[in-house]
């Protein structure tokens, strides 16, 4: 790690991962870029290639917002090349056609690569006929896909979103209060993509639905949680949200980022999660390959955005936490509710400087409730509101939501 | 409350008779040479001044270093770099 002693996270660090994932990306248009993954008997871990295209067609959407020399180091144009053929060919073209209900999701990475100036107007007419048919429209969608329906129209047309983006965004979990205590995943990765199509991946600062400080403490939440269930790839997604809002970065934010960079130099890339699947060892050659790939290039593209993003003047991580220091006894005392494990987090935190462990207060008593309650221990979760309270630490959603948890809870119990 | 003393705890064990020296001795004697040549993990019986362990398995030598072998080709496999860990 390089010495934390500057204002932000060194620059050469950040692009050294953004190259990473580049890499990655390479390795996985290559591999999987024509058929996908799939096993012999389908599952849940299938998927056809249009999945890692179009992810690939954002990651080097996000990269296009660093410096033209930067990106040519990166082989930033190489890989769009790479890939256009891929996300234009007739299979997709095809499908297209056939489903112009999705005629904008199936044609988002041609869409995002006409964006980095690679056009193709004859596969985009195909795009136009599909999108100006009357069955067009006829599909229900949940908020954050209607936001990124109006999100890639708008792209492609080279217009402003209109009424319906904004209407779709207040109408999604960007506009209403997460469940941060028991949501599910699909709510945290629809809150999640809404921050991304929302402000164009960064690009484009519009008003948000709710205060940018409500949306950085429930992202605190979420990411704390993310981190406590070893949830690598919703952890990246989720801090992805500071650069994304320009929001300044919170201790926890800044933890978060630390924990994340030194698990993926431990481990050469960013996991999905802790350890190895299983299923990787019964595998060998191409198959191996194939496989490891599939399972580990989302994470690894969402760690490269998430730095791509940082690289952007006043959107950097701190090296250092820095925050108003707890006493030392309440760090031990909330350390002490928690088992001591060797998860990632709390390798990081115990390399630690005293006073950064000092400044995690407020994150150390999140991880804690989220634990507590996981485990239904309300006597616990109360004992930790009442902690929250006594040293000023309760002014968030977690402990708001925890304590009416407990209201619930206890309204039951009164009947 | 006074805490027990490692002492004592192996003088209740011992007049507890819980275990039967002879059969024990007969055990190491029949299996021990076996267990020795395996070379596979570390069974069998040990005395001490404080603890008796009989029948442990130790496990893999580092369970660490196990995993980190594991992450480093899954790493290989993502990266293509031969090297992929920097270090643990």
């Amino acid at each position: 790690m390089a010495a934390l002693t500057q204002a932000s996270w060194p620059q050469q660090d950040l692009l050294r991962r953004v190259a990473s994932a580049l890499n990655i990306a390479r390795r996985t248009i290559e591999t999987l870029g024509l058929e996908g993954y799939r096993e012999a008997v389908p599952t849940e871990d299938s998927f056809g290639p249009d999945k890692p295209l179009a992810e690939t067609a954002m990651l080097l959407y996000v990269v296009d917002t660093i410096d033209a020399p930067t990106r040519k180091e990166l082989r930033h144009g190489e890989l769009c090349l790479a890939l256009a053929p891929l996300a234009r060919s007739p299979c997709t073209a095809l499908a297209i056609a056939l489903h112009p209900t999705i005629c904008f999701q199936l044609a988002m990475p041609h869409i995002l690569l006409t964006r980095l100036g690679l056009e193709d107007p004859h596969f985009d007419r195909g795009l136009a006929f599909s999108a100006g048919s009357m069955a067009s429209r006829g599909r229900e969608f949940l908020p954050h896909r209607t936001l990124e329906s109006c999100w890639l129209r708008s792209l492609w047309s080279a217009t402003p979103p209109g009424p319906e983006f904004a209407r779709a965004a207040a109408h999604s979990v960007l506009g209403h209060p997460l469940d941060l205590l028991w949501g599910s995943r699909d709510d945290a990765y629809a809150y999640t993509h809404t921050c991304m199509y929302f402000t164009d991946f960064g690009r484009h600062p519009r008003p948000l639905p709710r205060a940018r400080a409500e949306l950085v403490a429930e992202s605190t939440g979420l990411l704390l949680r993310s981190l406590l269930m070893e949830d690598f790839d919703l952890a990246a997604e989720v801090l992805m949200t500071w650069p994304l809002l320009a929001a300044d970065w919170t201790p926890a934010a800044a933890f978060g980022f630390r924990v994340l960079a030194e698990l993926e130099d431990r481990a050469g890339y960013l996991p999905a999660g802790n350890g190895v699947p299983e299923k990787f060892h019964h595998l060998a050659g191409a198959e191996r390959t194939r496989y490891a790939l599939a399972a580990a290039y989302h994470t690894a593209y969402v760690m490269g955005m998430l730095c791509a993003l940082a690289v952007s003047p006043g959107r950097c991580p701190p090296p250092a936490i820095a925050g108003p220091l707890a006493p030392v006894s309440l760090i031990e005392s909330l350390l002490g509710l928690l088992p001591v494990t060797d998860t990632p987090w709390q390798i990081t935190f115990r390399n630690l400087q005293p006073m950064e462990q000092q400044a995690l207060a407020p994150a150390l008593l999140h991880l804690a409730l989220q634990a507590k309650i996981s485990r239904h221990d309300l006597s616990g979760t109360a004992g930790l509101l009442d902690i929250a309270a006594q040293h000023g630490m309760a002014d968030t959603p977690v402990c708001a939501q925890a304590a009416q948890l407990l209201q619930r809870v206890a309204a039951c119990a009164a009947r | 409350m006074q805490a027990i003393r490692h002492q004592e705890i192996v003088e209740r064990f011992l007049q507890s008779k819980a275990i039967d020296f002879n059969a024990l001795g007969k055990f190491v004697a029949e299996n021990g040479p076996g267990i020795a040549a395996s070379g596979i993990g570390d069974y069998g019986v040990r005395f001490g001044h404080y603890n008796i362990l009989a029948c442990f398995n130790i496990g893999p030598i580092d369970v660490r270093l196990d995993q980190f072998a594991r992450r480093s080709e899954m790493a290989a496999e993502v990266t293509g770099a031969r090297e992929a860990v920097n270090g643990h």
